[in-house]
């Protein structure tokens, strides 16, 4: 087995908040093993409060975990002496095109600007062809009429490329992709999810895409690893094919049994599977297994103990006390 | 069939400055259905939603020749754009029609609490009595599934996403409306929270008699919750069908494209194609079919003169030169 490319180990994180004079420690995730491997595509699923991106930004060393160690290659992400190469090596594409670039800046200054501060491209010329190449590869053809333009000239999916560009330009080995979606609308989603793919899987990128809809994440194939997230823990984790076909935690299952599916024929009064509780919080979690008090098949000692995550096949891992 | 006809709208074109965003679009939104609009974003589904509420911002004028036939009024039948606007909010907005907002997350206001919102809305469109409103304020909390004693004291900064989103269809509800315009309802919800919102929605549908227009961009909201499509491309109607019609048996080239841009669950067989080329520029609409530019199968008709709206069969419209019959390959 080869090392994975990073190893998130037993990583927990707190935040605080004060009101008034008290102060509330909540842990926004507990206790996480992760790994994902070199050249390869990561999901993270979960609902907002879930701590999806939280992880994602631990893994980015963009945040510091209360416990635990994230390895880059082995390697603490902590202690680097090279922070400036790894700071290229982890590259981040935001959530919100519209808030995410510099709208004083032009698309040419946005993309060569990493490039020289990285001194990827030897002069500027250099660097413009590499700009070239790049943004016809990310869909936005011909780059002469998007180079002198300004972000707020361009359009949500055009600036959700630019960002995907400005992710990719600098050569990284791992790509942060926290919902870079959400903001669009479906027929542009599925052209960025597609110029994500394939220019994932032509660089031999490791992606970790974080999201709540897991029909996005079939733009990846079947055969990738997602883990289901809830109040700051790995509740499932296998392949997305087996996910959708089989779930396992009762959690996993309410998700999918409640997305709507594009096509009528299923159309019926689904309802939840879950049961009707207030809605979850990382601050006020139940004891035992956090879903303890909206699980359907709870019983005595999901209320005491916490499952921990353990794997029921090779690719499977679940976090339940039914298996 | 016409007593079942709620509104007709005819020929509906709204211009921003000049600039034509609604082009002839003509429908009906029949009694007691779910009428799904289903458009990218700048195709104009909101606008439409705006003109019918006679809220569009300053910009936008609905052209002179537009009607919009209001049946609800028992035998009075009024035109809801040759009405003043004073005559319009004291006859239609809120009473007849009402709107659920698309950023419906931030459209309430902080600084009042839940109770002064239904108190507000109701005194603006002339209701008074305040036990009167307070009986229907908790008769549609409870409808909404929330807790009045609790709720009413709140701010709306204490609420979650999902109770914001249920206080303000409960104060859609409040002057018992016909019509619901449902812009977006779900977005910004989580997938469970998106849920419990679709059940309820279903369920006031019911319960209330309503009539829903749905419009999104998401194929799966309209497959999940509409029983008649409405397809609008550049500001017209390209399409129209019931919601089977328009998932089974699309006609219209854009239609066909936007189902298959969109992921199926489960389903890996058939990997999603995105739509070819650049979404919708008003200020160079391309000549012909605005839709030829990224159709794949366009011929030399469709870059020359716009199809018109056609009837295939009954209710089923397209407007599509392959269905003109002055289509060649």
């Amino acid at each position: 087995m080869t090392e994975p490319l990073i190893t998130v180990k037993n990583v927990s994180k707190k935040f605080s908040f004060r009101k008034g004079l008290r102060t509330t420690e909540f842990y926004a995730l507990k206790n996480i093993d992760l790994e994902i491997p070199k050249s390869s595509i990561i999901g993270l699923v979960g609902e907002s409060g879930s701590g999806k991106t939280t992880l994602g930004k631990i893994t980015l060393a963009l945040l510091k975990p209360t416990e635990g160690e994230v390895l880059y290659e082995g390697k603490d992400v902590f202690n680097l002496t090279r922070k400036k190469e790894y700071r290229r090596l982890l590259q981040y594409i935001p959530q919100d095109p519209y808030a995410s670039l510099n709208p004083f800046k032009t698309v040419k200054q946005l993309l060569i600007e990493p490039l020289l501060y990285h001194k990827l491209a030897g002069d500027k010329r250099e660097a413009m062809e590499m700009v070239h190449e790049l943004m016809i590869n990310v869909g936005l053809t011909p780059p002469e009429r998007y180079m002198n333009l300004y972000s707020p000239q361009l359009s949500g999916g055009e600036r959700q490329r630019i960002n995907i560009a400005r992710a990719l330009i600098i050569k990284p080995t791992y790509v942060v992709a926290d919902e870079p979606t959400t903001m669009l609308d479906a027929s542009l989603k599925s052209g960025i999810m597609t110029t994500l793919r394939d220019l994932v899987t032509e660089t031999n990128i490791s992606l970790a895409f974080i999201t709540h809809e897991m029909s996005l994440m079939q733009f990846f194939g079947p055969n990738f690893t997602v883990a289901v997230m809830y109040l700051g823990k790995i509740m499932e984790q296998g392949t997305l094919k087996d996910l959708l076909s089989e779930p396992l935690h009762p959690y996993t299952k309410a998700l999918i049994h409640a997305m709507p599916v594009a096509d009528p024929k299923y159309r019926s009064d689904r309802g939840i599977l879950l049961k009707e509780a207030p809605p979850p919080s990382p601050i006020s979690k139940p004891p035992g297994c956090p879903l303890s008090d909206r699980c359907p098949f709870a019983f005595d000692l999901c209320s005491k103990e916490e499952p921990i995550l353990k794997n029921t096949s090779a690719t499977r891992k679940v976090a339940c006390h039914l298996y | 069939m016409t007593n079942n006809v709620l509104l007709d709208i005819k020929k509906l074109r709204v211009d921003f400055l000049g600039v034509p965003t609604v082009r002839d679009v003509d429908f009906k939104i029949f009694k007691k259905e779910t009428l799904g609009i289903i458009g990218e974003s700048g195709s104009g589904k909101t606008t439409i939603a705006r003109a019918i509420m006679r809220i569009l911002s300053e910009d936008g004028t609905i052209s002179p020749d537009s009607s919009a036939i209001y049946y609800g009024l028992g035998d009075r039948e009024v035109d809801m754009f040759k009405l003043s606007l004073t005559e319009y909010s004291r006859l239609i907005r809120w009473k007849e029609t009402s709107m659920v907002f698309q950023s419906a997350l931030s459209s309430l206001n902080p600084t009042l609490r839940v109770k002064d919102h239904f108190v507000e809305t109701a005194k603006a469109h002339g209701l008074s009595n305040p036990s009167k409103i307070m009986e229907r304020t908790w008769e549609l909390l409870e409808a909404v599934k929330l807790d009045p004693d609790r709720v009413l004291r709140m701010f709306t900064v204490e609420l979650s996403g999902g109770m914001k989103q249920r206080i303000v269809i409960a104060l859609s509800l409040l002057l018992n409306p016909k019509i619901v315009i449902l812009d977006e309802p779900t977005t910004a919800l989580d997938v469970l929270t998106q849920r419990a919102i679709l059940d309820l929605l279903k369920k006031l549908h019911e319960t209330f008699k309503l009539t829903y227009v749905l419009i999104t961009h998401d194929i799966a909201l309209i497959a999940d919750l509409a029983n008649r499509v409405i397809v609008i491309y550049a500001g017209k109607i390209i399409e129209e069908g019931s919601v089977e019609d328009i998932f089974y048996n699309p006609l219209h080239p854009y239609t066909k494209l936007l189902l298959e841009a969109v992921p199926k669950l489960g389903e890996f067989d058939r990997l999603p194609k995105p739509i070819p080329g650049v979404s919708i520029d008003y200020m160079n609409l391309p000549s012909g079919c605005s839709f030829h530019p990224r159709c794949p199968y366009a011929s030399n008709i469709c870059m020359v003169k716009e199809p018109s709206l056609i009837n295939i069969e009954k209710n089923r419209r397209v407007a599509c030169h392959i269905y003109t019959g002055l289509w060649k390959k």
